[in-house]
């Protein structure tokens, strides 16, 4: 089922990622009994009077991606900041690879199996990126440093000061995986990015996961997290407005249409198999009526039934997170 | 074992070694001006008429014209305890709070290590740093003084010295706290530098006075470099005390880190 899905749904540049875990893996659609990697329970955190995290709850299972999506501000770095032990909750439970995190003696046993992409990578910038894995893997071994310098290629003789955001980024991925960690957390990974590392990442990432390693990483970009996830949680506000399977969320999303015409339309007329969400809206470039839709599919369809119509203004593009909030979490 | 101190001290070192080097020209320069001192008429009478709490921030009742007095006043009051001492704790002051406002701190904590053990390594990573400063600044004392034809006793001097480095090592851990309660390493340095700078005048000007209580929990008490180099005579109290006052703030500085929010 997964595999079919994302079949139809990945556009050609899309499956140049190659094989996914999603293709091969239906394990997904089977949660239950599975081994859970991060439990978060109640989590609440305010900084002052300020809400940084109310009531979340989620869980993430043993090798899968879950992508943890919201707008910038939704809480997002403070539900990864807890997860990690650098805040404390004001209530609330947190483990991870089955300790807790809240035990400064259990979270450092958690930090052998964890890796951590922090983001924005700072670290002591007079240092060349050997001397930055020279002291990690001192602390905490790094038995795919090299198989994973080859693969990244990080100018590891250069001070990292001198970086720029995509070689930060590389050696930041160098040092989250290089003690082979069984849960790696990621805090927008792709952010700053250019197209093609971005690609590299994610392709890095479904790899990893094929191999068993759990990946979590928060972003705020629909479409990203549609390429690689598994499962999704959704945070807006600082609360969890839905963990969904990530069908669920394809299911929701696909491209937003908007058709101007110049004679009256009824929305019945687009209500057909694929299509969802079709809401008149004020015509604003002269036309009798406009229309928005969510189209998932069916598109041929649907533009037979725009032709049959006088255009006079037409607007397609992808979903977004807004759009997911406005027509599903509203 | 020690990895943190390892990295932190090697990141220092050429840094410690500039300032000992500094430290050291110092050293050369201002004994090299103690022959014409000597021969200059009344400056001893000159400096005992200095008003009480002046006299003590120099360093009370030795002579001015002894190289001894002189190295005391000279040297092992106003740059060892006030500047160096200050400057060890502006330093330290930078471990953590640096750290966190440069948001560094996670992924060094994101080490298989507990945090208290970051702060402690970081303090330990100090100790080479104050004995590198305190060897050469030795060395220096020695040479400049045997260069001017004058003496003194080796064995005071590098008993002055091991106190002196525990005095350094307390002014870290000073820092090191003060890093841990104040944000921004900025703001924590100046407090920091400041707190040490404090804590000297505020011990001379209320030494022998009714409000000697004042400085009862102020490091530069605990160190009196005057008699460990005239008379070779380590306080054992005073340095215990000193000690504990470092003990108690390195401990301190980790239970607040412990259980602080970072980010």
């Amino acid at each position: 089922m997964v595999g079919l899905r994302k079949g139809l749904r990945r556009t050609e540049e899309e499956l140049e990622l190659g094989t996914t875990k999603a293709d091969t893996d239906d394990a997904h659609d089977t949660e239950g009994d599975r081994d859970t990697d991060i439990v978060v329970d109640d989590l609440t955190k305010y900084y002052g009077d300020v809400k940084g995290n109310e009531d979340v709850s989620f869980e993430v299972y043993d090798g899968e991606i879950f992508g943890f999506l919201g707008p910038n501000g939704a809480g997002k770095s403070t539900t990864i900041r807890l997860l990690l032990g650098f805040l404390k909750p004001d209530s609330g439970g947190i483990r991870v690879l089955g300790r807790d995190v809240l035990k400064e003696d259990e979270l450092v046993e958690i930090k052998r199996g964890v890796g951590y992409v922090p983001g924005e990578f700072t670290f002591h910038e007079g240092l060349t990126g050997d001397a930055v894995l020279d002291y990690f893997e001192s602390m905490r071994g790094g038995e795919r440093r090299e198989e994973l310098t080859s693969a990244f290629s990080p100018p590891l003789g250069r001070e990292i000061g001198e970086y720029s955001t995509g070689n930060k980024q590389k050696l930041a991925l160098v040092q989250a995986f290089m003690h082979d960690p069984d849960l790696v957390v990621m805090d927008e990974p792709t952010r700053g990015l250019d197209p093609l590392m971005q690609r590299k990442v994610y392709d890095f990432l479904l790899e990893e996961s094929d191999d068993g390693t759990t990946v979590f990483f928060s972003s705020h970009i629909l479409s990203e997290v549609e390429k690689i996830a598994d499962r999704v949680g959704v945070i807006r506000d600082g609360e969890m407005a839905g963990v969904e399977d990530i069908d669920e969320v394809v299911s929701m999303s696909g491209k937003v249409l908007e058709i101007e015409t110049a004679e009256t339309v009824a929305t019945s007329e687009f209500e057909i198999e694929g299509v969802e969400k079709v809401e008149t809206m004020p015509p604003s470039e002269g036309g009798k009526s406009r229309l928005s839709m969510v189209a998932t599919g069916n598109y041929d369809e649907v533009l037979k039934r725009i032709a049959e119509h006088t255009v006079v203004d037409l607007s397609v593009r992808e979903t977004t997170l807004e759009d997911l909030f406005m027509h599903y979490y509203a | 074992m020690l990895e943190t101190a390892r990295f932190e001290a090697r990141r220092r070192v050429k840094r410690a070694a500039a300032v000992g080097v500094a430290m050291s020209g110092m050293i050369a320069l201002v004994v090299g001006i103690f022959p014409s001192v000597q021969e200059t008429e009344g400056i001893e009478d000159y400096v005992q008429e200095l008003p009480e709490s002046l006299s003590a921030a120099l360093g009370g009742e030795v002579a001015f014209t002894t190289i001894e007095g002189f190295l005391i006043i000279e040297i092992y009051r106003m740059t060892w305890m006030l500047i160096l001492g200050a400057y060890f704790a502006y330093v330290s002051a930078g471990f953590v709070a640096g750290e966190v406002e440069r948001g560094s701190i996670e992924l060094t904590l994101m080490n298989p290590v507990r945090r208290r053990r970051v702060v402690l390594e970081k303090f330990v990573s100090a100790v080479p740093d104050a004995v590198l400063v305190s060897l050469l600044a030795f060395v220096a004392v020695v040479l400049s003084v045997s260069w001017i034809d004058e003496s003194v006793n080796l064995g005071n001097l590098a008993l002055l010295h091991a106190v002196g480095t525990v005095y350094l090592l307390a002014c870290v851990a000073f820092g090191l706290f003060v890093s841990t309660v104040i944000d921004g390493e900025q703001r924590a340095q100046i407090v920091g530098f400041g707190g040490i700078a404090l804590m000297y005048i505020l011990e001379a000007v209320t030494r022998d006075t009714g409000y000697e209580w004042v400085s009862l929990p102020m490091i530069p008490r605990y160190f009196d470099p005057n008699r460990v180099l005239i008379d070779g005579e380590v306080d054992g109290t005073e340095t215990l005390i000193l000690v504990g006052i470092t003990v108690a703030l390195v401990w301190a500085a980790a239970v607040v880190f412990e259980g602080s929010d970072i980010g």
